[in-house]
């Protein structure tokens, strides 16, 4: 694992305003989260562990408070910027897959280069190579809707690595496989970070999966309730 | 993410809803073609009566007694014309400054019998050899030289070979018998009738009342159709088309409203302005049904927006910029606006064929006489702009729209 800071919050809040009510999803979180970590964030629902994981992936922007990626205050930048940060620095896995099913799971693992822009051949090779890394190159013609869940979270795993992104935010993504699979996807997330240097966060409500990844961060009410690391 | 990326996406999403993508296109097409084939029949029709006036030298100016009022249906015969043409009135008129002639005519319906058959005609009256100074564009299909023959008639080419016929009606050199009924101050019905010679067939002009005229010499007229020296009206040349109205003016300083005055050019502008009226007309049809397609390009990419709310989400989630959705939308409408565009310029042009193929008039006329659709590239051009263009405002709103959604709400994390 490599020491350096990847991810930095400091001071984080969220607040949403619905008409009267003014909800604080998020009250000044602070943490840091190095290069080839596997963090795990846990709590109930209604916690704020969504809302973190929109703001550290860049899709929110926070109340008060401010994210460093790499050292850099993300939110400082504008819509543009934010789309690019989240285009080369981050990849998403969400719970339910979230695949586009009109088109290939070819050209669902090659969107993200598509939008930043790489040149096919490359971008076809090198979502080939990840299918394969993931043992779906033989679904690569095929419709996401006509593969098993835990397929189509690979897939959703490999369009999430497409770019080389330093971090990958995954939000439940066993949420919609049996145990079985889901065991085989945290697994995977893992392996990302430990051969791949990838830092990994997941939100999950199973203490088994948390178990395998380096930290868990309970939170509770908005706020780090406590950290519990692993190894 | 290129153009060409983004066009292949927007194909896509087009081709997932394919019967709603169809449908939008057709309402594109239906207004393209609207436009298209209005278009292409009254710049047609526009040239085509430019062609039929261009064989009118343009210093003529029609002489006629004024049309009377009162009287008629109801109330009584209607009076008789203030004004009497006679040779008096002629050299009246042929000595005002500007005129350089006054050619005074008979016109009345007469019927011509040729190889024991008949047909009916109008007949023109007037000094035969001043017809090229009067319609400098008319041409003989047999017989070159016009006489001032009192024994001489110069019959329309549908006189001669009527359509459908394989047999001519009359031939060069033969003679016709030309009658003309009229009732006289006694009330007795009395028929004259004249054995003329043909001299001359002139070829068709596409205009129906020049196509069914016969000329003969205007003593034999006179004679012919009891007309007794009175003239139906008088074809005054200008010295030059811009002293036209100079010459109205002297006719109506010596006549008043007495006698009816009409130009070559006052019967285009007529026309031209006629025809204007009902093209603004046709032409609003034609855009509002262009707009009723740009309505329905609206509908279905809201619609799309809404149902791909998820997907435009995920978009945004892995790196697509506002005006990469924005363009993905865009180009969706500019896709069915092109395909609309497309599809619709040929159909418009081959309605138009049809159309102008089922009008009587134009089904009778031989092809070189016939109101043709005219399609210049400039009008395709324009239509063409036309529709794209409005597809592509059409397809702002949704895309911006769509191209505005929150991620978080796009991906319903919220």
């Amino acid at each position: 694992m490599d020491s350096g800071v990847v991810l930095r919050t400091e001071n984080l809040s969220k607040v949403y305003n619905g008409g009267y009510v003014r909800v604080a999803a998020l009250k000044n979180v602070n943490l840091a989260i190095g290069r080839g970590e596997f963090v795990t964030i846990i709590g109930p629902s209604g916690s704020g562990k969504s809302t973190l994981l929109n703001l550290l992936g860049a899709l929110d922007r926070p109340t008060s408070g401010k994210v460093y990626i790499d050292g850099i205050d993300i939110y400082s930048y504008g819509d543009r910027e934010l789309a690019i940060i989240r285009n080369r620095k981050i990849g998403f896995i969400f719970q339910a897959f979230n695949l586009i099913n009109r088109t290939t799971v070819l050209r669902n693992v090659e969107m993200p280069a598509i939008i930043a822009g790489v040149q096919k051949d490359v971008r076809a090779a090198k979502a080939m190579q990840l299918l394969k890394m993931l043992g779906i190159d033989d679904k690569a013609a095929f419709k996401p809707i006509s593969l098993s869940g835990g397929q189509q979270q690979r897939v959703a795993i490999a369009r999430a690595l497409i770019n080389d992104p330093a971090i990958i935010l995954a939000d439940e993504p066993t949420g919609n496989l049996d145990s079985r699979t889901g065991l085989e996807v945290v697994e995977l997330l893992n392996t990302l970070c430990s051969k791949y240097n990838k830092t990994v966060i997941m939100v999950t409500h199973n203490l088994e999966h948390a178990s395998i990844s380096t930290r868990s961060i309970y939170i509770r009410d908005g706020m780090i309730e406590k950290e519990v690391v692993y190894q | 993410m290129d153009i060409i990326k983004i066009t292949q996406l927007a194909f896509d999403a087009l081709r997932e809803r394919k019967i709603r993508s169809i449908l939008t296109i057709l309402m594109v097409t239906t207004g393209t073609s609207l436009l298209i084939a209005v278009n292409g029949l009254t710049t047609g029709f526009l040239a085509f009566a430019d062609r039929q006036f261009s064989m009118l030298a343009p210093n003529v100016i029609f002489v006629s007694p004024a049309p009377t009022e009162g009287g008629g249906l109801g109330g009584g015969p209607p009076p008789a014309p203030k004004i009497v043409l006679t040779s008096v009135v002629v050299d009246r008129i042929k000595n005002l400054p500007a005129v350089s002639d006054a050619i005074p005519n008979y016109t009345g319906a007469v019927a011509i019998e040729s190889r024991g058959k008949v047909q009916n005609a109008r007949v023109f009256a007037q000094d035969a050899t001043k017809i090229y100074s009067i319609a400098p564009g008319i041409e003989f299909y047999e017989g070159s030289i016009i006489s001032n023959n009192q024994s001489s008639i110069i019959i329309s080419e549908r006189i001669a070979r009527p359509p459908g016929e394989t047999v001519p009606f009359a031939t060069l050199g033969q003679t016709v018998v030309v009658k003309y009924s009229y009732v006289d101050e006694d009330g007795e019905r009395k028929t004259n009738s004249r054995t003329l010679v043909v001299r001359g067939i002139f070829k068709l002009t596409g205009n129906p009342t020049i196509d069914g005229a016969a000329i003969i010499h205007p003593d034999v007229a006179n004679m012919l159709m009891n007309k007794k020296s009175r003239y139906d009206g008088i074809v005054v040349l200008a010295r030059n088309s811009d002293l036209v109205e100079d010459v109205e003016d002297g006719i109506k300083r010596l006549y008043g409203n007495d006698v009816g005055i009409t130009s070559s050019k006052v019967i285009l502008t007529t026309i031209r302005q006629f025809i204007g009226g009902i093209t603004t007309f046709l032409f609003s049809i034609a855009v509002i049904s262009l707009v009723v397609g740009a309505i329905g390009i609206i509908t279905t990419l809201y619609t799309s927006v809404l149902e791909r709310t998820r997907e435009i989400g995920i978009l945004k989630a892995i790196g697509a910029q506002n005006r990469h959705i924005l363009l993905l939308f865009l180009m969706e409408a500019l896709i069915i606006g092109s395909i609309g565009a497309v599809v619709g310029i040929p159909l418009g042009m081959a309605g138009g064929d049809l159309l102008s193929n089922l009008a009587p008039g134009n089904r009778e006329a031989p092809p070189d006489a016939r109101s043709r659709p005219l399609y210049t590239a400039e009008d395709i051009a324009r239509v063409c702009a036309l529709s794209i263009g409005l597809s592509a405002v059409s397809g702002l709103y949704p895309s911006f729209r769509a191209s505005r959604l929150d991620p978080i709400v796009a991906l319903g994390r919220l």
